[in-house]
């Protein structure tokens, strides 16, 4: 029982982590068009990388 | 540092730091397939595999950054620089807001599958359009409408070290030292470049953009730097073949095919076998099987190419490979001077269209 608790709590704490973590990331559409709706709803600029696939 | 370090960094900026903070102030985009993109408005050399672009919601380009020269597709990507011009973006949109920016009528747009090679084999079979596809079929329809000014389209990056500017790469377009043309026109380390050509520019990207598009006969370039906190105007005198630069990283991109490699014999040997010591004298290192397929020339390992019907120099092409590519169309017949072992024969080379482009 007390293995199973355990167990959770690391898994509790990893997925936390994972939440956490993306929240410390920067959003980046992967749609133009999508990003430039935004810009338009937000009144913000508009930073665009063309990125050839690898 | 590659640009694929690069893309990760910026991609994968702290949103707490100094440059995470920049970038919230924008909507981020990171493409990946240009299919759905106005080409004519986010021009720029595809043979960058990173480029970027500060836009507002009306697509006013504020800035271009990325650029590239030959040695390397990450000389001038720097992550300083980067936040020199996500500040000076800001103050842009800021100017435009403010109805002090003239804003400039955005090109009608032309998509990919506006080009009938990339809507064949790239979205009829459902890939994703990349900036190298781009390069390829947009080429090719230049050749075809017979527009193709391959010492305009292949030269896309030239190299502002050839004008003698060396910059201070993490500082953007300040100048860390002047050499050569830009040293005799007055440049002066220290200085910033506002202006090319009364085109405004922010960043290296927008100033090799501009440098791009002045006519490959122009003797002179105007530039407009800030020293002391004053703007001065210089004129350049261009030195000849300006806008040449060294070709490999593009190489086989360029029509038409040949079939064959070879390495240029340095001076001395040049000298001590009779050639020029600026010819075109070139070892063959490779003749791919396909050159029998597909009958274009009957070369060897080890014969020296040293003329292409009877040329033996030229101010622009180093090599004749370079030289037929830069003065043949695709399935037009040369004839190569070739010295095997000791005798000196003729050789018919007939050139190809690269298999991917044959679209007829």
């Amino acid at each position: 029982m007390n293995r199973i608790l355990l167990i959770a709590c690391f898994a509790l704490v990893a997925a936390t982590n994972a939440v956490a973590s993306e929240d410390a990331q920067l959003h980046w559409h992967h749609s133009y068009d999508e990003a430039l709706a935004e810009a338009k709803e937000t009144g913000k600029p508009l930073f665009v990388e063309f990125r050839c696939a690898p | 540092m590659s640009g694929r370090v690069f893309d990760v960094q910026v991609v994968h900026t702290p949103p707490e730091s100094s440059r995470g903070q920049l970038l919230q102030q924008y909507v981020l985009a990171r493409v990946m397939s240009m299919q759905d993109i106005n080409l004519d408005l986010y021009d720029y050399d595809r043979h960058n595999a990173l480029y970027f672009f500060a836009v507002n919601a009306e697509e006013q380009i504020y800035f271009r950054y990325g650029g590239r020269d030959s040695e390397a597709p990450d000389t001038y990507l720097n992550l300083d620089s980067l936040e020199l011009a996500l500040k000076a973006g800001l103050q842009q949109h800021d100017l435009y807001r403010e109805g002090k920016r003239v804003g400039t009528a955005p090109p009608a747009p032309r998509y990919p599958r506006d080009i009938p090679g990339i809507q064949k084999f790239v979205l009829d079979r459902g890939r994703c359009v990349e900036c190298h596809h781009l390069a390829h079929f947009e080429s090719m329809e230049l050749e075809r409408s017979g527009e193709l000014d391959k010492l305009r389209h292949m030269y896309r990056s030239p190299d502002i070290k050839k004008l003698g500017i060396h910059l201070d790469i993490p500082q953007g377009l300040r100048i860390a030292e002047a050499k050569g043309a830009a040293l005799k026109a007055g440049l002066a380390t220290g200085d910033v470049i506002l202006e090319i050509e009364s085109e405004p520019v922010i960043t290296f990207g927008d100033f090799q953009y501009r440098l791009d598009k002045v006519d490959r006969r122009a003797t002179t370039l105007s530039i407009a730097v800030e020293r002391k906190g004053e703007k001065k105007e210089i004129e350049i005198q261009l030195p000849d073949l300006w806008f040449v630069t060294d070709l490999e990283h593009r190489f086989w991109t360029i029509e038409p095919r040949l079939y064959f490699e070879a390495d240029p014999l340095s001076v001395d040997e040049k000298k001590s076998l009779g050639f020029p010591d600026d010819g075109f004298a070139s070892r063959v290192t490779e003749v791919p099987f396909e050159a029998m397929l597909e009958q274009a020339n009957e070369l060897e390992k080890g014969d020296i190419i040293y003329s292409v019907d009877g040329v033996e120099r030229d101010d622009v092409a180093k090599d004749a490979a370079l030289y037929v590519k830069l003065t043949c169309r695709s399935g037009d017949t040369v004839t190569l001077g070739v010295l095997r072992g000791d005798e000196r024969i003729e050789l018919p080379l007939n050139t190809k269209r690269k298999s991917f482009r044959r679209l007829d």
